[in-house]
Order: C-alpha cells, then sequence, then structure tokens
C-alpha cells in the first residue's frame, strides 16, 4: 500500500494562538481549500509549500510532516 | 468556491446549453426546412465561444486576499486536462476512425476494398474538429468538478 504523509498542521494552526486556516493560506502562498486538504490529508504538498508551512510554524519539516510508515 | 470549480460550472452550462439548441434546434427545424437548411441550427454550437470569458473567474476581487490558484490547483488542472485529452484522443478519435473501420470490415467483409473507399461532405470536417473541441472541453470541466467534489468537498474545514 501507499504510505501516506500525516500532518500536524491543525494541532500548530492551535498551538499558534488558533490561527486561522485563512490566515496560513495566506501566510504560505495558497489557497484555502489547500489547506483544508492538507489537514485531511487528501493532498501531498510540495517540498517549497512544506517548507513554507514549517518556516511559519518555526519547526522542522519533520515536525509537521510524517510518514505514515505502518501504511507500507 | 474555488475559481477553478466556478469556471467548470460554466463551461458546462454553455456547453449543455449549445448543445441542446444546436440539437433540438436541428431536430425541430428538420420537420419544416428538411435536412440542409435545417443544419444551420448547428451554428448554435458557436455559443460555446462563450467560455472565452470563463478568464473573468480568476480576477482578483475587490477586497480578495490571498492567491488565486495555488499548486494543487495547477496540479489539478493539469492532470485533468491531460486526462480528458487523452480521452478525447483515444476515446472520440478511437471510435471515429477506428470503430468506422472496423464496422465497416464487420458488415461488409475485409476483401471489400472498393466499398472502403467513403466520402464524408467536406463541411463534416470543421464540425468533428468543434466535436472534439466541446467534448474536451466537456470532460476536462467534468473532472475538475469531480477533483473538487463538485465544490464543496473542498469547503469542509
Amino acid at each position: 500500500m501507499k504510505p501516506e504523509l500525516k500532518n500536524n498542521i491543525r494541532r500548530l494552526r492551535f498551538d499558534h494562538n488558533g490561527i486561522t486556516q485563512q490566515e496560513l493560506a495566506e501566510r504560505v502562498g495558497v489557497t484555502r481549500q489547500t489547506i483544508i486538504a492538507l489537514e485531511a490529508n487528501r493532498y501531498a504538498p510540495s517540498l517549497l509549500l512544506a517548507y513554507r508551512i514549517a518556516r511559519f510554524f518555526g519547526v522542522q519539516i519533520e515536525g509537521v510532516f510524517q510518514v505514515d510508515e505502518s501504511e507500507r | 468556491m474555488h475559481a477553478q470549480v466556478r469556471h467548470a460550472r460554466f463551461s458546462l452550462i454553455v456547453i449543455g446549453v449549445a448543445t441542446l439548441l444546436s440539437v433540438g434546434g436541428y431536430l425541430v427545424a428538420l420537420n419544416y426546412l428538411g435536412p440542409k437548411r435545417a443544419s444551420g441550427a448547428i451554428g448554435f454550437l458557436g455559443l460555446a465561444g462563450l467560455m472565452g470569458f470563463a478568464g473573468l473567474f480568476y480576477r482578483r476581487r475587490p477586497g480578495q486576499t490571498g492567491v488565486v490558484m495555488d499548486e494543487r490547483d495547477s496540479q489539478i488542472r493539469d492532470r485533468t486536462r491531460l486526462g480528458a485529452a487523452m480521452l478525447v484522443l483515444f476515446g472520440f478519435w478511437g471510435v471515429v476512425c477506428m470503430g468506422t473501420w472496423f464496422w465497416f470490415a464487420l458488415r461488409y467483409g475485409a476483401d471489400a476494398k472498393e466499398i472502403f473507399t467513403i466520402g464524408i461532405p467536406v463541411y463534416w470536417l470543421p464540425f468533428l474538429y468543434m466535436g472534439s473541441a466541446i467534448l474536451f472541453e466537456a470532460v476536462w470541466s467534468a473532472s475538475i468538478l469531480v477533483h473538487y467534489g463538485f465544490g464543496g468537498k473542498d469547503d469542509e474545514a
């Protein structure tokens, strides 16, 4: 089975003063729909977008995105 | 709602109306004018040119912040466009070219070479081209709607 990319974006948003999806989207240069798709694990971002999101939250990329090994 | 979803819906409505008017107009006029004059109703397909206004959906509206298209939208656009192009290439043209040839071979046998030379009115050629272009737009638009969950899935937070 294809490994799945999981993320903590929703939790990180709440840890950052509950920033909204719209605010996060504007800060990292995507649409709100893309943030929604990311949080629902329906979309695997480009490396550049992953980097922007991690930098926005002030963590490493691994702190935001993890590959779910159990899906292998 | 995302600009691409509005674009896709607009395209499908325009294609639907243009197809309905041209086919419906032809069928209605057929009884009164005969097939040659009734074929003028196919000119309603020109309404499909209204799809050219779809670019307006990507305008940034006053007060709108953020991006209109991002990497995911571009990925969806490219993937669905490729899929629609493949379907038209192998589906539509496969049916038109291979299907016609195969049907003749089945009906008349592979040795009936004289029947294998067919003639079609030359004005069919632009209609075939327009038909495949409209089919491409319709399949592309429908694929975009499927990818975005018909506009609803992506708006759920």
